[in-house]
């Protein structure tokens, strides 16, 4: 523990890294699969083809997005962009797909009156759909936010600093106490992460409590 | 990816002590080991754990745990701890497996709608009956996700342990960077091929969870024959009512 509190800048260093290959991903990831989401739930056209790809994405490993990235994009094996990249395909994989679900499973009544109400397709989806699916997506936020922090370790491995680096460096040099400090510090990351989502939830979904999210 | 091209049409890199086919007959048997030891230690605790309905704080507390856990850190704490190599590994990947597994198998069987468990005893089957008759085969399909969910990491987790000195196609990966190689070629061919590993391995997990799932669970439904006619509706007295009137008047 003297380790740590005496290279706590180091430790802050690499921790500010570790919210740039972490979030970014989420961040876009999110942001475009909204849209998508929508898209699969509203045109059932759609539903096999943009799904069908969200499930060949989430069965490839991380790692190989971070190896064969340098390739497509032209960058350095050990350019965080790969990371980002790979990271945010991942999250828009599951995203996409949770998003689609929760849309598709507001119940039907609560569309009826929407539509009744004189609401246009794009007032429902804002003001009907997304809300009352916001519980089930948040859910699916909780998932892709505490992989994108666990994920993003292992690109360590190809050089990329990040608080994988504690465990590279940690390894190499038989310093088991950096390899704890890194495997707490990421755990600590990625619960207070989880946390904040599900008070989130709570605290601008406050009809999140009467949907359980798990 | 021309180099990639170049690395896998080098047959000298194919066959021979650390070829291709070596590295990836090693990542096979490393994975479908720690998938073994893993879901014999989780499945039946999960399914316990459900079926009698008690201790469910155990597969919750361990899937929160588990999926907190850095899968790198692991490797390289118990590399630092028992031994590098593919020991270690095989150890950390277990710990890593039993997680996703024990919760599937787990919610699996508590979610089994109650009143099939109530028919069942009711109609005399002892509780191991219900769990092997009942219980199990509802639950099966989230069992198949649970293990299709730890192949998944358990492949790609397997790839990172290189990285700790164990064997399996992540090496490629690994030795390609060192100075040894300096061939991106192959750091990108290991990548593909664990990919690749990944889809054929969950493929084969769908397509035996599909023959042992009972038809009548799957998702799509079963065509069945045409439904008979409905039974015209009961009638029921009436009341009498005036009598009719005389055709011939």
């Amino acid at each position: 523990m003297n380790w740590a509190w005496e290279n706590r800048s180091y430790l802050g260093d690499l921790l500010g890294d570790h919210a740039v290959l972490a979030f970014i991903p989420l961040a876009i990831g999110v942001l475009l699969a909204l849209p998508l989401g929508v898209l699969v739930a509203r045109s059932p056209g759609s539903r096999f083809t943009v799904l069908g790809l969200c499930a060949f994405l989430q069965a490839i490993p991380a790692l190989t997005f971070f190896v064969v990235f340098p390739a497509l994009l032209d960058t350095k094996l050990d350019d965080r962009i790969n990371v980002v990249v790979g990271l945010t395909l991942l999250v828009l994989a599951l995203m996409t797909r949770t998003i689609g679900e929760a849309v598709m499973a507001v119940p039907g009544p609560v569309r009826l009156s929407a539509d009744s109400m004189g609401m246009t397709g794009f007032a429902r989806t804002t003001r009907v759909d997304l809300p009352v699916a916001l519980p089930a997506i948040i859910g699916g936020l909780r998932t892709a936010a505490v992989t994108c922090i666990t994920l993003a370790t292992a690109s360590a491995v190809v050089g990329v600093r990040g608080l994988g680096t504690l465990f590279t460096e940690g390894y190499e040099t038989g310093f088991e106490t950096e390899v704890l400090v890194g495997v707490a510090l990421v755990g600590l990351v990625a619960l207070g992460a989880d946390v904040l989502l599900v008070r989130g939830a709570k605290l601008f979904a406050p009809w999140s409590r009467l949907v359980p999210i798990r | 990816m021309n180099l990639m091209w170049d690395y896998l049409t080098n047959g000298d890199n194919w066959s021979g002590d650390g070829g291709i086919a070596d590295r990836a007959a090693e990542h096979v048997a490393l994975c479908l080991g720690a998938l073994l030891i893993a879901g014999l230690i989780a499945l039946p605790v999960g399914t316990m754990v459900g079926h009698g309905r008690r201790g469910d704080d155990l597969p919750i507390a361990l899937g929160t745990l588990g999926r907190l856990m850095a899968p790198l850190g692991v490797f390289c704490y118990f590399a630092l701890k028992i031994d590098a190599g593919s020991d270690a590994v095989l150890f950390a990947l277990v710990l890593l497996a039993i997680p996703p597994m024990m919760t599937a198998a787990y919610t699996g069987v508590r979610l089994v709608d109650v009143a099939a468990v109530d028919s069942a005893r009711a109609a005399g089957m002892l509780p191991s009956q219900i769990l092997r008759g009942v219980e199990i085969p509802i639950a099966l399909p989230d069992l198949v996700g649970g293990i299709r969910k730890a192949s998944r990491q358990v492949v790609a987790m397997a790839a990172v342990g290189a990285f700790v000195g164990a064997g399996g196609l992540g090496r490629l990966i690994i030795d390609g960077q060192s100075d040894e190689f300096r061939d991106y070629g192959m750091v990108a061919t290991g990548g593909v091929l664990i990919a690749l590993l990944a889809v054929i391995l969950d493929g084969l997990i769908v397509m035996v969870g599909h023959r042992f799932t009972s038809p009548g669970l799957a998702r799509r439904p079963v065509s069945r024959p045409a439904r008979p006619e409905p039974a015209p509706a009961a009638t029921y007295p009436t009341m009498p009512g005036p009598p009719p009137p005389p055709l011939n008047n």
